[in-house]
């Protein structure tokens, strides 16, 4: 399986994803992973308490899919494993995980990389901080979108 | 004969405001665009479905205004995506 991909309701242990991931390799030189955590403060400074992660039942799993699958054959990796959350997240707790594998490490840092920028803008998510000082939703930043424009030419961007 | 009842979903924004399902048994329109029109005059709440920036699918398909809709179906309507 060249690309897994996961929506998690629960928590998200990545130490035990990778560990898992690192046990499946064979012969591999290169694993490079990506956590993902939650912020305690929104953009503008305020404590954000949680994060909501609505999603839209097989739509957003399939879109993460699609999304691991465009990098498991843009670049020479082996196995490519993409874990994310959705549903109500706190500070500090992992948001999402990524690791590929690959035989040289160059492939599978340009992979994480890719994956995370798509990721960011792509998979079909919408988010809201909820705190004291009241609920916003999150829209892709102009850092997030300048991000994904580094990886031209995909079916995918819009 | 009844037609078969056409689900609506929302998400993001559009599911604070509308909530996550509605149910319509009786489908009075025969396009997306059409559709947000009927569900705007009905409910003042809907008029968020007729600004430019919600989009549509309709059976997990995106759909633009001008895709037609049948009962039954699925038509889900949600800003644009966020990202994880």
């Amino acid at each position: 399986m060249p690309a897994t991909t996961r929506l998690e309701a629960g928590p998200l242990f990545p130490e035990v994803e990778l560990a898992r991931f690192l046990q499946g390799r064979d012969g591999e030189g290169a694993v490079a992973s990506f956590t993902g955590l939650m912020r305690p403060t929104s953009k503008a400074g305020d404590p954000v308490e949680t994060l909501e992660l609505d999603w839209y039942p097989g739509v957003t799993e399939a879109s993460i899919q699609a999304i691991a699958e465009d990098a498991a054959g843009r670049f020479e990796v082996g196995d490519v494993l993409v874990v994310h959350r959705c549903g109500t997240i706190r500070p500090r707790e992992a948001i999402v995980f990524v690791a590929v594998s690959a035989r040289h490490r160059r492939s599978a840092f340009e992979a994480a990389d890719y994956l995370m920028d798509r990721l960011k803008t792509d998979a079909a998510f919408w988010k809201r901080e909820d705190g004291a000082t009241g609920s916003a939703w999150i829209e892709p930043t102009e850092r997030d979108r300048a991000d994904r424009a580094r990886w031209p030419n995909d079916e995918h961007q819009e | 004969m009844s037609e078969a009842p056409t689900t609506l979903l929302f998400f993001g924004r559009v599911g604070d405001r509308l909530g996550r399902e509605r149910v319509l048994t009786s489908l009075d329109a025969a396009t997306v665009g059409e559709l947000r029109r009927t569900l705007a005059a009905a409910d003042p709440a809907c008029a968020i479905l007729l600004d430019p920036t919600v989009r549509a699918s309709v059976d997990r398909q995106v759909a633009g205004d001008e895709a037609p809709v049948r009962p039954g179906q699925e038509i889900a309507f949600f800003p644009p995506f966020s990202g994880g």
